[in-house]
């Protein structure tokens, strides 16, 4: 028996195909059909049940088949589901699961999981108190994150967005996090670089790529984030902490308004569907830190947000900013000043992830803030051209040291004792004297020489309890310092 | 619109039945406006079957329709016999007119309402009935009763 007579004994429901136009098909009959039900239709395609009207039914579909008007269709009873299993990591998929990397089938057993799931409630829910790392300084630093938390990465094309999701997902594989990367519309040359990158990483094995290209069907890319989450979910609920990166939802809500508008919903404002809030707020609750059988595992969302001309006033923009918890703003002027990466640490914010804070992290951080404000409020005063008073001029200097050690390339990763150490000895006065360039030149040999090891000391640092004890540290480490940068 | 050709739509009672009516109507409306001069009715004679042409001339006398409103009122006939409700029949031997009669009546008087029957032969049912009405499928069948015990 065919799956299509199988639900039809099922249910007991059948319906006639009256119209097609391109992927949204208008169904009559199915007298008790629900929204987001999955119907089937007699060749075996697959479609959601988008709008519901008194006599017909609206489905979208994933251009697997060329349906025809009269062609019946049977209700499932069940919402649209997607196979999902271990196979998955390492794998680049379409938002249906289906392998597009040429490595042929997946194989192995599968668990078909609804795409459209409840998120957890409140009681499941723990509060957020594991720090995530994502390995880039001033982030970790000044927008910190936590384990299950929901960040959103704003600002205009091409000012390093991605490569800082890039950064965190290569950071997070190497602790054991299952990521999953959601692009949302892109082009095949954006996708082939995150997977080169990640590749070259060496994590790519654990990391799962589901992609819809914007040369695809709205519907798939309008399901891809809800396949990425679903299939996080999977992973959490295997006893694993998910990174799921939805790059990016405002192209999604544009992919949502394209098919609304073609299923004749009402237009809102900027002509996009009332509900465009409750989609995408429905999707990123489903991330979070919760309890289960193996204890606290999380999903930490990072949906990106793209903008214009550094507009973050935009509709979708404030949406997804009022559900997430905090946003992450990259900033084109300081892109084109040459900050990399070029994140605005005064128009960013992060609501949770101070929580998740050593006591010795959060004084650095008070520290660094406090005098980041006041080498801003320098900045305006040098701007007029006067003769500054000595201490303006080394609240500049150390300013200037500051935004030297935020700046990272896309190579490198930061661990928390070596940020906390290079900060230590900022504010130790290592740096006091130095050119800018040479001091630029002695944080990249410090880092360098960490990687190779030869600062295992550093690791001390995890254990300390407060700044005092840093700066300690960092005087008794200072000569090692000296002598390893001479010899360079 | 029922009270004007009640007794031709008491004679639709399955598809193949509301098609020829269809193809009535159409012919009507193919020659109403040529040789107005001559009454519809007239045109009609030996076109149609009796009983249409009957209540075409009846029309021509009771209601003093024109030819526009001829025109109109064919369309919304049409119209209404397509929105007259399918009951679709899937049963296992060919029905003789008295049975399709009975059936006829059966679903009028369960179901409140005028329905067309569209009725499909399948022997490997063995018996009873498959039905479809309204988007709900239902399997009477004595086939699927067979394969219940099997199971």
């Amino acid at each position: 028996m065919n799956e299509f007579q199988e639900y039809l004994e099922k249910t007991e429901e059948i319906g006639k195909i009256t119209k097609v136009s391109n992927f949204l098909l208008e169904v009559s009959g199915l007298p008790t059909l629900k929204l987001n039900e999955m119907v089937i239709s007699e060749s075996g395609a697959k479609g959601i049940a988008f709008s519901l009207e008194r006599d017909i039914a609206k489905v979208l579909t994933f251009g697997e088949k060329l349906l025809k008007p009269g062609e019946f269709v049977v209700r499932t009873g069940e919402t649209f589901k997607i196979p999902v299993s271990e196979k998955l990591l390492g794998r680049i998929l379409n938002p249906l699961l289906k392998p597009i990397d040429d490595l042929g089938p997946i194989l192995g057993e599968k668990k078909y999981l609804e795409v459209y799931r409840e998120a957890p409630g409140i009681i499941r829910r723990k509060i957020i108190k594991r720090p995530f790392e994502t390995g880039v300084v001033i982030v970790d630093f000044l927008v910190p994150i936590g384990h299950g938390q929901r960040e959103l990465v704003i600002g205009d094309a091409k000012t390093g967005k991605t490569t800082f999701l890039l950064q965190t997902m290569v950071n997070q594989a190497k602790e054991g996090t299952v990521c999953v990367y959601v692009g949302i519309g892109k082009e095949t040359s954006a996708i082939k670089f995150v997977e080169e990158y990640l590749k070259n990483k060496n994590v790519f094995e654990k990391v799962i790529i589901i992609v819809s290209f914007a040369r695809d069907s709205p519907v798939l890319n309008y399901l891809a984030p809800f396949s990425g989450i679903t299939v996080g979910e999977y992973f959490r609920d295997r006893g694993h902490n998910v990174l799921v990166i939805f790059d990016d939802l405002t192209s999604h809500a544009k992919f949502y308004r394209e098919i609304s508008l073609l299923a004749k919903k009402i237009p809102g404002r900027s002509c996009y569907p009332s509900d465009i809030f409750h989609v995408q707020a429905h999707l990123l609750e489903r991330a979070g830190n919760i309890e289960n059988e193996f204890g606290e595992v999380s999903i930490t969302a990072l949906p990106v947000a793209e903008t214009l001309e550094n507009d973050i006033s935009g509709y979708i923009q404030t949406n997804l900013m009022a559900m997430t918890d905090g946003h992450i703003f990259f900033d084109s002027d300081e892109f084109k000043k040459g900050k990399r990466p070029a994140i605005n640490p005064f128009l960013s914010v992060s609501r949770v992830g101070n929580q998740t804070k050593t006591k010795i992290e959060r004084e650095m951080v008070d520290l660094i803030r406090k005098t980041l404000i006041e080498y801003q409020k320098a900045l305006a005063v040098a701007q007029f051209g006067v003769e500054l008073p000595l201490s303006t001029k080394k609240t500049l200097e150390t300013g200037k040291k500051i935004e030297i050690l935020f700046d990272q390339d896309s190579e490198t990763l930061i661990p928390y004792s070596l940020r906390l150490f290079l900060f230590g000895l900022l504010f130790s006065g290592f740096f006091d004297g130095k050119p800018e360039n040479l001091v630029r030149v002695e944080k990249e040999e410090i880092i360098k020489n960490y990687k190779e090891g030869k600062l295992k000391e550093l690791e001390e640092i995890k254990m300390m309890g407060s700044l005092k004890e840093l700066k300690s540290f960092v005087e008794i480490m200072m000569p090692k310092i000296k002598k390893l940068l001479h010899s360079f | 619109m029922e009270k004007f050709f009640e007794n031709l739509i008491d004679k639709i009672i399955t598809k193949e039945d509301l098609v020829f009516v269809l193809e009535q109507i159409e012919i009507a409306k193919d020659l109403l406006f040529q040789q107005p001069e001559i009454l519809l009715s007239e045109k009609l004679k030996g076109r149609v079957i009796e009983s249409f042409r009957k209540e075409i001339e009846r029309l021509e006398k009771e209601e003093y329709f024109s030819l526009a409103e001829f025109s109109e009122f064919f369309t919304q006939f049409k119209d209404f016999l397509l929105k007259i409700p399918t009951v679709k029949l899937e049963i296992a031997f060919d029905p003789s007119e008295d049975f399709i009669l009975k059936i006829n009546e059966w679903f009028k008087k369960n179901l409140g309402k005028k329905v067309i029957l569209d009725i499909f032969v399948n022997p490997k049912i063995v018996g009873g009935a498959k039905i479809e009405y309204q988007g709900k499928w239902k399997d009477y069948s004595l086939a699927k009763k067979i394969e219940k015990i099997y199971e």
